[in-house]
């Protein structure tokens, strides 16, 4: 990707990618494919999603007098995933693409990186590219470093706020890090990713929902990668085998006053910690 | 023969602690004549060589990046990279950590790798290959994974091998390597290490066998204060649910729930907490739950292993009667 150096009051194109996401509490696995059962799942955005997408959002508001900004929302799923977008559309993105093809079933995170890559290059250059911290489902947080590093750009995870640096190009960054806060200068094009419970994300209103309702999403099919990258998609990381894991259905009562509660934890605490 | 690549990720107090684990899961899935090799990156990296020399670790490379730190995962993977090309390298494991998460992402772009993220245990299968074995759907579902390429990227999750110990007579062999014009886009203008925490000396919740986590119930009289005391006492690291966060009661270092900090403690108390999944999706590895709360029916009941339907203050005082 180029770096735009314009300086002035060129508007600043901002890109997001969402997943769409099961959301129930009660997984079932499919005992032929060994698989999860995803058609059958309630799905919605990705969670953290919702805080890139504030994020994003934040970011252009700043600049709606020096120039304005561009969102553009993009999402690799099956048909499902057309909601999650829609949801972009109704919180402020201009634009929403699916990315959707059977030949990009089955792709691990490096696949799924390499379409998103794929895809950003050809829709940008942006100048940040917003994504959610991990997906509730699988949770590796690697698709935003892998897709820096395949568009040969910055990536800064755990990120807090983005806000204009000084100079056109430049962007001020505030990451969490286990020890507390680290604030960075970053040229674009860059990858953030945004972390659950950053900011406050807004919900959309039943009006501005029903707006983006009517926006024709594009879809966007393998038929654009070239064979080379097709052969790419292969997973390198298989899944071989899943199976559902039991929760509690309801804790065992610790019974008595206080001062038994305490000697029960006691016991169990002490227990616990020395179980390996 | 291959090596067995250790990523020992480089932060702002020193080597990351679970590194050690990681060396204990690369000596488990060691074939005859294996290697195991520990490999750190940074600006100043000899400084760590005591620390990085790990028992039963055949061969430590440090790197120096000249001006490159943590913080340039754009640079710090390059050298990396660089650094394994021309060896015969099966598998590179690292913690599963903000630390190391950015740059093996980049790493296994780089080299073409497959990656497995987040992984609980490695198991050598029959037919030699090293099975991953991790948690999906906030851990409704248990999944097997495993890797097409060679080298393999896995980052694992702390807590579930022991810590290797450090070498009386240091590391058996040291390869040093200088990776230089090394460029990134980022530019580190503040650190601030101490950001969040007080003057206390804060156990990091990732870290501890032992975690306290309070919500909204701790914000009532000195029940927090009660907390922070009982923590401190039976050696815990203190959470707290968003609630706490948002309203400036702990540090966001100390969030547990989908905002990244997922804690897989031995033990949890969880003090005071609604339980809602964007909590509970931060405890992960199976730890013993045992939960405080005056709502019988609080979602948290369908999370913990133990209720105690009790007020926490309470239970505090008598905890903290005989630590």
């Amino acid at each position: 990707m180029e770096i735009d150096d314009a300086k002035g009051a060129k508007p600043l194109r901002l890109a997001i990618c969402v997943k769409h996401v099961p959301t129930c509490d009660d997984i079932e696995v499919d005992e032929a494919t060994g698989r999860i059962r995803r058609a059958d799942a309630e799905c919605d955005i990705n969670p953290c999603d919702l805080n890139a997408m504030e994020m994003a959002n934040a970011l252009k508001k700043s600049v709606a007098d020096a120039g304005g900004a561009t969102i553009m929302a993009f999402s690799m799923g099956p048909d499902g995933a057309l909601a999650s977008l829609k949801k972009c559309l109704a919180l402020g993105a201009d634009e929403a693409y699916l990315l959707s093809d059977r030949k990009f079933a089955g792709c691990d995170t490096l696949g799924t990186a390499r379409v998103l890559a794929h895809f950003l290059k050809a829709k940008g250059p942006f100048d940040v590219i917003f994504m959610g911290e991990m997906a509730s489902d699988g949770a590796t947080g690697q698709v935003g470093p892998m897709t820096a590093a395949l568009l040969g750009v910055p990536d800064v995870i755990s990120v807090a706020t983005i806000s204009c640096g000084e100079r056109a190009g430049q962007f001020i960054v505030e990451q969490h890090i286990a020890e507390g806060v680290r604030r960075l200068l970053v040229k674009s094009p860059m990858v953030v990713t945004v972390p659950f419970g950053v900011n406050q994300p807004k919900l959309p209103t039943l009006r501005m929902q029903m707006r983006a309702n009517k926006i024709a999403i594009p879809v966007l099919t393998a038929s654009e990668l070239s064979a080379d990258e097709l052969a790419r998609l292969a997973p390198k990381s298989i899944v071989t085998s899943t199976r559902a894991i039991g929760t509690h259905a309801q804790a065992e009562l610790i019974e008595g006053d206080a001062k038994a509660i305490a000697a029960k934890i006691r016991e169990l605490v002490e227990g616990g910690r020395q179980h390996v | 023969m291959s090596e067995i690549v250790v990523f020992a990720p480089i932060t702002g107090q020193g080597v990351l602690p679970s590194t050690a684990e990681v060396v204990t899961a690369a000596r488990d899935i060691c074939g005859a004549g294996d290697r195991v090799i520990v490999v750190a990156a940074d600006d100043d990296v000899a400084r760590y060589r005591d620390a990085l020399s790990f028992e039963g670790v055949d061969e430590l490379v440090l790197i120096r990046t000249p001006d490159i730190t943590g913080a340039n995962t754009d640079a710090l993977s390059h050298a990396i990279a660089d650094a394994l090309e021309d060896r015969d390298v099966s598998f590179v494991l690292a913690p599963a950590s903000d630390a190391a998460r950015s740059v093996m992402a980049r790493v296994a772009v780089l080299m073409d790798a497959g990656m497995t993220a987040a992984v609980k245990t490695l198991e050598v299968a029959g037919d030699g290959d090293i099975a991953q074995l991790k948690t999906s759907f906030g851990d409704q579902a248990m999944v097997s994974c495993s890797l097409t390429t060679r080298p393999g990227i896995v980052t694992l999750l702390p807590g579930n091998y022991d810590a290797a110990l450090l070498s009386a007579s240091g590391a058996p062999s040291v390869t040093e390597r200088v990776a230089d014009g090394l460029v990134s886009a980022v530019e580190v203008l503040a650190d601030d290490g101490g950001a969040g925490n007080s003057d206390d000396e804060v156990l990091p919740i990732t870290a501890a066998d032992y975690v306290v986590c309070v919500g909204r119930g701790a914000m009532t009289g000195d029940n927090f204060e009660l907390a922070k005391k009982y923590a401190a006492k039976a050696g815990a690291a203190l959470a707290g649910s968003r609630p706490m966060i948002d309203n400036g009661w702990l540090p966001f270092a100390a969030q547990v729930g989908e905002s990244g900090t997922v804690i897989r403690p031995r033990v949890a108390l969880i003090l005071g907490v609604s339980g809602a999944i964007q909590f509970t999706e931060g405890i992960k590895g199976e730890p013993l739950t045992i939960a405080v709360n005056t709502d019988k029916d609080a979602g948290i009941s369908h999370f913990a292993k133990y209720l105690a339907v009790a007020d926490m203050g309470d239970v505090l005082k008598e905890l903290l009667s005989d630590v």
